[in-house]
């Protein structure tokens, strides 16, 4: 498939702080892509500039081969959904609804019907006589969706949509998220910081780090074949030793593991990394610790070793085998299972 | 609530400094007496002099041209220097030159525009009262709506460009309801000063022309006479219902 939305060294300055640093990223039709994060990494300048209300200092966006730049905010293809959701207070949620398709010079009639089925689909009929201020969180954050897909764009931004809401409500939105886009067939691109929602709701992600794009890829790929340290640490747990290349081995304080294949130089620093959950605890392996603490998490838990290196190992175990506090323990692991990266 | 009950009484103390005047001018309005205060027996007759007084009503009636065109300038300039302020032109200095007329001595800003009317031959009389009661009035009126616009948040205006609406929709659909409060409470406040503005419609008014407050003042020089307290009455009852009205605006607006 031909690409879809284009955008090509895009870079972006503000004051001294660059915060967009020649991004590129395709993003093809009717994908849910996220833009993932920590805060300040120019995730939201992107967004911002997609939907024109930031311009950009270089770059090129093309959408479907033609040029996104050049129209203004009120003339693009594309909506965005705000972190405050901006809803309006003195208008009620059918004519906070209704705003954009009004403005596109609709019939009445037309206006009214699209309207009334957007707020079925997001379950809001019963409550389009109140004012935003009448409505709880959730709510609101579904008039603030359904007054975006409402004028049924290209490409429908949420900038991290759910961030205000309590984690019950969140992951259900999650889930309500994911089948509107599925049944609007719209392209979504949803900007967060919390790589456990990019990771559940998105098809790939681009995990953005002080204005660079660092990695693009399917959630999987991104957890599985991390590209560099930050990747690594940034998505999911995992524990990462650092140390200096020998051989075929890492030498991590007085500690020597042994690393998979590479083509790393000897004596160049680098980072060992081993997912919690690919750890097994028994009698032989290659690190032996103290266990210091756990931690329950529902269907599994956490335990924290302490193999005298510089952070402590965490490692995934199911409820029954959770070690007493104070046990030695082995640790062990599939050598496929783990990745050595160069530390930058 | 029963062990503090003492405390009520700096309350009582508060309001009777405060109302008691205001009472007892009430009161006197309604005195029969020649002398104003010296009370002799119940009459509204004060009033009906009043109604009967050409100085009073032609005052009234300047004073009324006065209020009501200042505000609508008032309220006009101020809105739109606020927006102005808050939204395009990030300056603290020009901030606080649009708020200075609002602190600035009054004896000082009459002196002043008298002194700009004459270098610009302006004739005096209700145009130069109306026009510095508006510059006056506007001051108030960017405060206000400062605060408001520092209150709302900016991307409304940004949802509404992202919806498809264009710069002048958005000002017209957008950033006046949202201001709408605000500007009432300005109008209110500007009709309010200018009702009852001294000092500089004194120096800026011309002589043919004067407000009630210059009226009231000339009638003063000779004597408090009965009349000034039904007239100081009514002036009153005006501000009250003018105050009750800001606040139930006030209320509504709080509740959405």
């Amino acid at each position: 498939m031909s690409s879809f939305l284009e955008i090509s060294h895009a870079s972006k300055q503000f004051g001294n702080v660059q915060a967009l640093k020649d991004v590129s990223i395709d993003i093809k039709e009717n994908e849910f892509f996220a833009l993932l994060g920590p805060s300040g990494c120019g995730k939201t300048t992107l967004l911002r500039a997609l939907a024109g209300l930031e311009s950009l200092d270089s770059g090129v966006v093309t959408l479907s081969g033609s040029d996104l730049l050049s129209v203004p905010a009120n003339k693009r293809p594309v909506n965005l959904m705000f972190q405050s959701y901006a809803l309006f207070p003195h208008l009620n949620v059918f004519d906070n609804v209704a705003y954009g398709l009004r403005r596109e010079k609709l019939g009445k009639e037309e206006v009214e019907q699209r309207t009334l089925e957007v707020l079925k689909t997001v379950g809001l009929s019963e409550l389009k006589e109140r004012r935003p201020s009448a409505l709880s969180g959730g709510q609101k954050q579904r008039v603030a969706l359904a007054r975006a897909i409402v004028k049924r764009p290209k490409i429908l931004l949420l900038d991290e949509p759910l961030s205000a809401l309590d984690k019950r409500v969140r992951s259900e939105m999650q889930l309500e998220l994911k089948r509107l886009q599925h049944e609007a067939g719209i392209t979504f691109i949803i900007v967060t910081h919390d790589q456990e929602e990019a990771m559940s709701i998105a098809d790939r992600i681009a995990l953005m780090n002080q204005g660079e794009v660092v990695q693009i890829g399917t959630p999987i790929q991104m957890y599985t074949s991390p590209k560099t340290t930050f990747v690594a640490d940034f998505i999911g747990t995992s524990n990462l030793i650092s140390g200096v290349v020998d051989g075929d081995c890492l030498k991590a304080g007085d500690r020597s593991i042994k690393l998979p294949a590479h083509s790393l130089p000897n004596g160049s620093t680098a980072v060992f990394v081993v997912r919690p959950e690919d750890i097994s605890l028994g009698s032989s392996g290659e690190l032996v610790g103290t266990v210091i603490s756990s931690n329950f998490y529902g269907g599994s838990s956490v335990v924290f070793i302490d193999c005298g290196l510089e952070r402590l190992i965490k490692v995934a175990v199911s409820i029954n085998e959770v070690p007493q506090v104070g046990t030695q323990c082995h640790l062990r692991w599939n050598i496929a299972d783990t990745l050595v990266l160069l530390n930058a | 609530m029963h062990k503090i009950g003492w405390l009520r009484a700096p309350l009582y103390a508060t309001l009777a400094f405060l109302y008691l005047p205001i009472a007892v001018l009430m009161f006197m309005s309604f005195n029969a007496s020649d002398a104003p205060f010296t009370w002799t027996g119940f009459s509204t007759k004060w009033y009906s002099v009043l109604l009967h007084s050409p100085l009073v009503i032609e005052g009234f009636k300047n004073t009324l041209i006065v209020a009501v065109i200042a505000t609508v300038m008032a309220v006009i300039l101020g809105t739109l220097l606020a927006i102005g302020i808050a939204r395009y032109q990030k300056s603290s200095i020009l901030e606080a030159i649009a708020l200075t007329p609002a602190i600035f001595p009054d004896l000082a800003l009459a002196i002043g525009l008298l002194a700009l009317f004459a270098t610009f031959k302006l004739s005096l009389g209700l145009h130069s009262v109306i026009l510095s009661h508006a510059l006056f009035c506007s001051a108030f009126v960017t405060a206000i709506v400062r605060g408001r616009l520092a209150q709302i948040d900016s991307s409304l205006e940004e949802a509404a460009q992202d919806l498809g609406d264009s710069q002048v929709g958005i000002f017209f659909r957008i950033t006046l309801p949202s201001l709408k409060p605000a500007i009432i409470a300005g109008a209110l406040l500007s009709f309010t000063l200018s009702l009852d503005e001294f000092v500089i419609a004194f120096f800026t008014d011309g002589p043919s022309t004067p407000t009630l407050p210059i009226v009231i003042y000339s009638m003063v020089r000779f004597g408090v006479s009965p009349e000034i307290n039904a007239l100081a009455t009514l002036v009153l009852l005006v501000s009250i219902v003018i105050v009750i009205i800001a606040q139930r605006n006030v209320k509504v607006q709080d509740s959405l």
